[in-house]
């Protein structure tokens, strides 16, 4: 899995210009599943059948589940290029500015470009007291016109952190993009272990999370699950200078399970399946403790006639900034409580309540 | 009628945990639908046919949200106390001071960590439940994260106005319930939907409407008034009638739908207001842009304090609204909505 992390962080796949991540991904997968196909805002709707079907049950009566992880990930884009070279920019989803200055971005094929600001040395006191503003930072690539800025990254190109992947101590992991190509690796992971469960499982991979949840709206209403189960990177606040309430999650505690962020109060059914799954298999697990933050489970909510949701996410620090850490455990534990709620349906007829 | 009300404001119901006002609402509807139905996002869903032959009837769907706000568990500190965050909008103003029950009984003191400087920018996450617990184990013996609890508040009946918690929108449930009770047969087709998470962004409704696809609905909830001290300007005064709904912040309602209403309010000779109201948001919301869209409109009854746990309503605005109500779903409508 951490290999799969690996490949999918090195590929750029900001919000709308998903395409690489989506080709590796639909590439990968495609010979473990019975259907997979594209639909038109670009996510990959994948089905592996369920057990079911060899039974003779009746097909009413067997819950759809669907697994669902992002594709895109925050960056840029080129609104303007000056006349001395420098280009404009802006964010694509929610970056805050003052992690920006200074850092080294790829813009569309891999030409680095360096943000850049007023340095300190010449900026008024009033200034450098309070957070840079957006309208005073700008994209260097070494060029001195217009004219060869164009060739480089033309308006509309698009920009991405620069990819490092890491091993750090204590069996945590960084890079950028964890949100949410933790989530797409998990789900990868699954399918190319071959196992068959009860219930049609249809494996998720959307576009347009970080932009407003836009690509899980059409893939709900299209596939119209009874169940589903967003599977993410998660606020996780347990660094100096953060009181304890406000920690969220905490880094190694294991996966978290979210009760109510800002756009979803999670199924309370599924909830309780999702913690007796990890009881009977002794998985540890936390709860998100801070209403914050919103999913794709928002719009899968809501599709259609509606549907049960629940979220299980990795605990990552530092997200949507240039490198996130997360625990390696938390990631294994991740889909391991996702497959033994998989596994759990079978001896409820596929249903959770 | 007020009895019916008081059991509705008192049966506890947060956005997410509606379980105890949806059996509640049950009993009492049991057994003048012919179906009962909980959707995936716990929306109550009760079918009334109307007589006559079914290419004549209408399909109206009523809706009235059942959820209330209240707060949520989201951290025990090691002294025993309890963090929390709301369920739909709460002020830290309305909460401070005030007491709040949890599901399984334990009560609670909401207050303020009085080392804020400036209480102008007083915020729940510098608040506190405390449910007197001597330690972190004493507190996780009793609350867990995830719990909610609503604010306590006694039903009043002085004359003929209502102090009470939930009046949003317990009041439009209770015109939806006695709307379901009354007479045997409308001439048209009526879906009785008692909404969930409404409080939390109007969550329950559109997906229910989406399942039913009506010629028209009816959200019934609760609208601001104007005629309180030092209040925004607003045309709507407690006691003068129900409101027929113009506009709210999250929805322009029919203008067909809003004839209608009219039309039936004056023909009954009732007093009747124009709802307007700037910020806000009904279920009407999600519906009316639900599918490929329906004719919405909105009968409010007007509560003064909206959002505290001593709400305020005149019951004379609650009766003219059930008859309008039941007036409207006893006209045939197949006819006047087919040719909108």
């Amino acid at each position: 899995m951490l290999e799969t992390l690996k490949k999918l962080i090195a590929l750029p796949g900001v919000s709308g210009n998903e395409e690489k991540v989506r080709e590796f991904i639909y590439n990968r997968i495609n010979s473990y599943v019975d259907e997979i196909y594209i639909d038109a805002l670009g996510s990959i709707i994948s089905v592996k059948y369920g057990k079911w079907r060899a039974s003779g049950c009746n097909n009413e009566a067997v819950p759809k589940v669907m697994l669902s992880a992002h594709m895109d990930e925050v960056g840029f884009v080129i609104t303007a290029i000056n006349d001395d070279g420098t280009l404009k920019f802006q964010t694509v989803g929610g970056i805050e500015t003052g992690i920006l200055p200074g850092k080294k971005i790829l813009l569309g094929n891999n030409v680095p470009a360096i943000i850049g600001c007023k340095p300190i040395h010449l900026q008024e006191k009033e200034e450098f007291e309070k957070r840079i503003e957006f309208k005073n930072l700008y994209l260097d690539i070494g060029t001195t016109s217009k004219e060869e800025s164009e060739k480089f990254a033309p308006i509309g190109t698009y920009g991405t952190f620069e990819q490092q992947f890491t091993i750090l101590n204590g069996g945590k992991i960084s890079g950028r993009a964890l949100d949410d190509r933790v989530g797409c690796a998990i789900l990868m992971t699954i399918i190319e272990c071959g196992e068959e469960f009860w219930n049609d499982v249809y494996f998720c991979f959307t576009t347009m999370e970080e932009i407003g949840l836009r690509g899980s709206k059409t893939v709900a209403q299209n596939i119209k699950p009874d169940i589903a189960i967003v599977v993410e990177a998660t606020t996780c606040a347990d660094v100096p200078g953060v009181e304890e309430d406000a920690v969220c999650t905490i880094s190694g505690n294991g996966p978290a399970l979210t009760i109510m962020d800002r756009s979803t109060i999670s199924d309370k059914n599924l909830n309780n399946f999702i913690i007796k799954a990890a009881n009977s298999n002794s998985l540890k697990y936390q709860f998100k403790r801070l209403v914050a933050g919103g999913n794709d489970a928002s719009s899968i909510q809501r599709a259609g006639e509606g549907c049960r949701v629940a979220s299980i996410s990795v605990p990552c620090r530092y997200i949507h900034s240039s490198q996130g850490v997360m625990d390696k455990e938390d990631m294994f534990l991740c889909k391991e409580l996702i497959v033994c709620t998989l596994r759990s349906l079978e001896n409820t007829g596929g249903k959770i309540c | 009628m007020l009895e019916i009300l008081k059991k509705l404001v008192h049966a506890n119901g947060i956005s997410g945990n509606e379980e105890c006002i949806r059996n509640v609402i049950i009993e009492l509807l049991c057994n003048n639908v012919d179906s009962i139905k909980i959707d995936n996002l716990g929306n109550l869903i009760a079918f009334k046919k109307g007589k006559g032959e079914s290419s004549g009837r209408a399909k109206i769907m009523i809706a009235a949200h059942m959820d209330e706000i209240g707060v949520i568990v989201t951290y025990i500190d090691k002294k025993g106390f309890i963090r929390f965050a709301n369920v739909g909008w709460v002020s830290p103003f309305y909460a401070m001071g005030q007491r709040v029950k949890f599901e399984n009984g334990i009560v609670g003191t909401v207050f303020y960590e009085q080392k804020v400087e400036n209480m102008d920018k007083l915020k729940l996450d510098k608040m506190f439940i405390d449910i007197g617990a001597a330690s972190y184990e004493d507190a996780a013996n009793l609350l867990k994260i995830g719990d909610t609890a609503v604010f306590i508040s006694d039903f009043i009946l002085q004359d003929n106005i209502i102090i009470s918690k939930a009046l949003d929108n317990r009041s439009g449930c209770l015109l939806a319930i006695l709307a379901a009770q009354f007479g045997n047969e409308y001439p048209n087709d009526i879906y009785f939907v008692f909404t969930s998470q409404e409080e939390v962004g109007i969550r329950g409704a559109g997906s229910a409407a989406f399942g039913i696809q009506p010629d028209l609905a009816i959200v019934l909830d609760v609208t601001d008034t104007g005629d309180v001290p030092g209040c925004k300007p607003m045309e709507i005064t407690m006691g003068k009638g129900p409101a027929i709904k113009v506009k709210d912040g999250s929805y322009i309602a029919s203008p067909h739908a809003r004839r209608l209403f009219e039309k039936i309010a004056i023909e009954l000779k009732m007093p009747y207001q124009l709802e307007i109201m700037e910020g806000g948001g009904t279920d009407g919301g999600s519906i009316h842009i639900s599918g490929c869209g329906v004719i919405t409109g909105g009968i409010s009854i007007p509560v003064r304090y909206i959002h505290s746990p001593s709400e305020m309503c005149s019951t004379n605005d609650i009766k003219l609204g059930i008859e309008l109500l039941t007036t409207i779903l006893s006209t045939p409508l197949n006819e006047y909505l087919n040719n909108v």
